[in-house]
C-alpha cells in the first residue's frame, strides 16, 4: 500500500479522472441539451460520432487519438509548432479518458433532457423566466437523477480506462500509469501489489457508488 | 383588449383567422384540429405565425407584414401572458406554494400578500406546503391557475381547463373562473370542445374549424342564429332542413318554405320565390301541443304531426326524436321533465309540436 508505486498510480487516477469529469460535465451538459432539444438535420450525424466512442474497442480510440494527435498527426503537427506534445502526457491519459467515457454521460443527459415534459418548460416561459432561467430552475432540477446516474457511469469508465490509456498515452509510472494500468503491470513484477491495487478500486468504486445513490434517494426522490 | 390577425401555414392546414376582443371571456369552439390550442400557443409566443400581428392592451407581442422578411416577435418571458396548460404543467419538484410563487416579481411582502390573496381566491389554503404531485386534479387546476396569475398578466389562456375533471368539480371550477374573470377584468381567452361548457361560460363564442372562425359572436348570436349549417351543427341546432321560398311577404314579416320534408314559415328576409334555402332551429325552441288546444294564427306556430320514435333521458328533461316522413326522425325535441309527464309521452305516441316562427333561424349554405 505504502509503496510509491501505489500512490503515485493512485494519485495519476485521481487527478486525471478529477479533470476527465470536469471537462466531461463542461462540455457535455450543453452537447446534451442542444442534442435533446434542436431540430438541426445533421443532429442524427453529430448524435452518432458521440456514439463512437462506446462502441469502439478502446484500443482503437488510442490509436485514432495518437493518429490525430501524434507528432505527425493533422492536429498534432499543429500543436507541436506551439510546443505542445499531447501523447505520453498526463493531458493526454485526460484525452483518452474523456474521449472514451463522455459518450455515457451525454447520452443519459440527453434522454435526461428529453424526458422533461416540453410544456413544463413552456409554461416557466410563460410565467417570465428566459430560456436560461428555465434551464436552471425546471430542466436541470427535473433531469437530475439522470444526470447524476450518467455521471456516475462515466467516472466508473474513466477511473477503469486501459486500452486508449495504453496506446495514447503510454504507461509511465507517476506520469501516465493510472491504477488500471498499474495493476496491469504489477501483475508481472509485484503481485501482492496488484492484488492491493485491486482491492483499492473495488472499495473505492463501491463507497462511491453508494454514497451518490444515498445521495440520490434523499434529494431527488 | 386583444387584437389577433395571424396566418401559418402547416403541412395539413393553413390557419388564417382574425379575432379581436375587449375584456371578455371567449371561447374558442371546435373540433380537435381545428387549431385552437395552435392560436393560444401563439398568443403566448410558444409559436411564430408566418405572417400578421397580434396585440394585447396595445403592446405588440408579433408584428410581420404578409411578405416581410423579419418580424418583430416579443419571446414569451417578456409577454404578459397567463397560460394555464392542459395539462397543468405545474412543476413536479416544487410545493404548491413554490409553484404559486414561480413566476412572482416584486417584493417579498407583495408577492406573499398577493399569494395569500390567491390561495384564499381558489380555494387552496391548507395545501400550501403539499407537493403537487399528491393533490387531486382539481386542485391542480386551481395551483396552476394561481400560478398564471400571480404575475398580473394582461391576457389569460385556458387549454382545456375542465377536460380531465368530474362534473361536480367542473361544475365549481367554472364559478371560480367566473370569479377571477371579475376581479381581474383582463380578457380570457379559453379553448373548450363541450357546448355546455361554452354556453355557460363564453360572454363571446368563435367557432373554430380547420384554421378558420367560421362565426364570432355573443353566446346567443352564436348558439341561437349560427351563421351556416357547419356552425349551426357544432353549436347542437341538430334540426337543419333544406327548402325552396314558395312565397315573401315583407309586409307580414313572413317568408313560406316548402321544405323537402315540411312547410314551414320564416321571419322575413331578403330573397327570391324559388331560392334554395337552408334552415334550421334548436331542439329547445320545439313544444308539444296539448291535444285539442286551441292555436292562434297558424302562420306563427308552424305545427307540425309525427309519431315519436325515441325518447332519452338527459340532464333534467328528455331529448325527443319525431318522425313526420317515412324514413329516420326528422326532428329533435328538448323538453324539461314535466312537460314530458304532462303529456304521458311513449315511445309510438302521435304527437303534434310548434315551431316557433321566430326561433326558425335561415342559414347560409357553406
Amino acid at each position: 500500500m505504502g509503496s510509491p508505486l501505489v500512490r503515485e498510480a493512485l494519485k495519476v487516477s485521481a487527478v486525471s479522472s478529477g479533470i476527465s469529469m470536469a471537462l466531461i460535465l463542461t462540455l457535455g451538459l450543453p452537447t446534451a441539451y442542444f442534442l435533446a432539444h434542436s431540430n438541426w438535420r445533421g443532429k442524427i450525424f453529430l448524435d452518432t460520432l458521440l456514439d463512437l466512442p462506446m462502441v469502439l474497442p478502446p484500443a482503437v480510440a488510442g490509436t485514432a487519438l495518437l493518429l490525430a494527435f501524434g507528432r505527425s498527426g493533422p492536429v498534432g503537427r499543429w500543436l507541436s509548432e506551439i510546443g505542445l506534445v499531447i501523447p505520453f502526457s498526463l493531458l493526454a491519459v485526460v484525452m483518452a479518458q474523456t474521449f472514451v467515457a463522455a459518450p455515457f454521460f451525454i447520452r443519459s443527459a440527453k434522454s435526461g433532457f428529453q424526458a422533461v415534459d416540453r410544456n413544463l418548460e413552456q409554461a416557466a416561459q410563460t410565467l417570465g423566466k428566459t430560456p436560461c432561467q428555465v434551464f436552471w430552475r425546471v430542466t436541470f432540477p427535473l433531469s437530475l437523477p439522470s444526470l447524476v446516474s450518467g455521471m456516475i457511469m462515466s467516472w466508473a469508465r474513466a477511473l477503469g480506462e486501459f486500452g486508449a490509456t495504453l496506446v495514447f498515452a503510454g504507461n509511465m509510472p507517476g506520469r501516465t500509469q493510472t491504477l488500471s494500468l498499474a495493476v496491469y503491470t504489477a501483475m508481472e513484477t509485484d503481485f501482492p501489489a496488484a492484488m492491493v491495487m485491486s482491492a483499492l478500486l473495488v472499495i473505492v468504486s463501491f463507497v462511491v457508488l453508494m454514497a451518490v445513490k444515498l445521495l440520490a434517494g434523499k434529494g431527488l426522490g | 383588449m386583444l387584437e389577433v390577425q395571424v396566418k401559418k401555414k402547416f403541412r395539413s392546414f393553413t390557419l388564417d383567422l382574425e379575432l379581436s376582443a375587449g375584456n371578455e371571456l371567449i371561447c374558442l369552439l371546435g373540433p380537435s384540429g381545428a387549431g385552437k390550442t395552435t392560436l393560444l400557443h401563439m398568443v403566448a409566443g410558444l409559436m411564430e405565425p408566418d405572417e400578421g400581428l397580434i396585440r394585447v392592451n396595445n403592446k405588440s407581442y408579433f408584428q410581420k407584414p404578409a411578405g416581410a422578411r423579419r418580424g418583430r416577435q416579443l419571446p414569451p418571458y417578456r409577454r404578459r401572458v397567463g397560460y394555464v396548460f392542459q395539462n397543468y404543467a405545474l412543476f413536479p419538484h416544487l410545493t404548491v406554494n413554490q409553484n404559486i410563487l414561480f413566476g412572482a416579481k416584486g417584493s417579498m411582502d407583495e408577492t406573499r400578500q398577493e399569494a395569500s390573496y390567491l390561495v384564499n381566491l381558489l380555494r387552496l389554503r391548507g395545501l400550501e406546503q403539499r407537493k403537487v404531485t399528491e393533490l387531486s386534479s382539481g386542485q391542480q387546476q386551481r395551483v396552476a391557475l394561481a400560478r398564471a396569475l400571480i404575475t398580473r398578466p394582461d391576457i389569460l389562456l385556458l387549454d382545456e381547463p375542465f377536460s380531465n375533471l368530474d362534473e361536480l368539480i367542473r361544475r365549481k371550477l367554472r364559478l371560480d373562473l367566473l370569479r377571477v374573470h371579475r376581479d381581474f377584468r383582463i380578457p380570457i381567452m379559453m379553448v373548450t370542445h363541450d357546448l355546455e361548457e361554452a354556453s355557460t361560460l363564453g360572454e363571446m363564442v368563435a367557432v373554430m374549424d380547420s384554421g378558420r372562425i367560421l362565426q364570432v359572436g355573443t353566446r346567443e348570436e352564436v348558439f341561437y342564429c349560427p351563421r351556416s349549417r357547419r356552425v349551426a351543427r357544432f353549436v347542437g341546432m341538430k334540426n337543419i332542413f333544406d327548402g325552396r321560398v314558395a312565397e315573401v311577404k315583407p309586409e307580414e314579416n313572413l317568408l313560406k318554405v316548402a321544405g323537402d320534408k315540411f312547410n314551414v314559415c320564416l321571419p322575413y328576409h331578403p330573397c327570391r320565390v324559388g331560392d334554395r334555402i337552408v334552415f334550421g332551429i334548436r331542439p329547445e325552441n320545439i313544444s308539444l301541443v296539448r291535444n285539442g288546444a286551441e292555436l292562434g294564427k297558424r302562420g306563427e306556430n308552424n305545427v307540425l304531426k309525427g309519431r315519436l320514435v325515441e325518447m332519452i333521458p338527459e340532464g333534467p328533461g328528455y331529448r325527443l326524436f319525431l318522425k313526420t316522413t317515412a324514413d329516420t326522425y326528422d326532428l329533435e325535441i328538448l323538453i324539461p321533465s314535466r312537460i314530458a309527464l304532462k303529456h304521458q309521452l311513449t315511445v309510438g305516441k302521435e304527437l303534434s309540436v310548434t315551431l316557433r316562427k321566430t326561433a326558425l333561424h335561415l342559414l347560409r349554405e357553406d
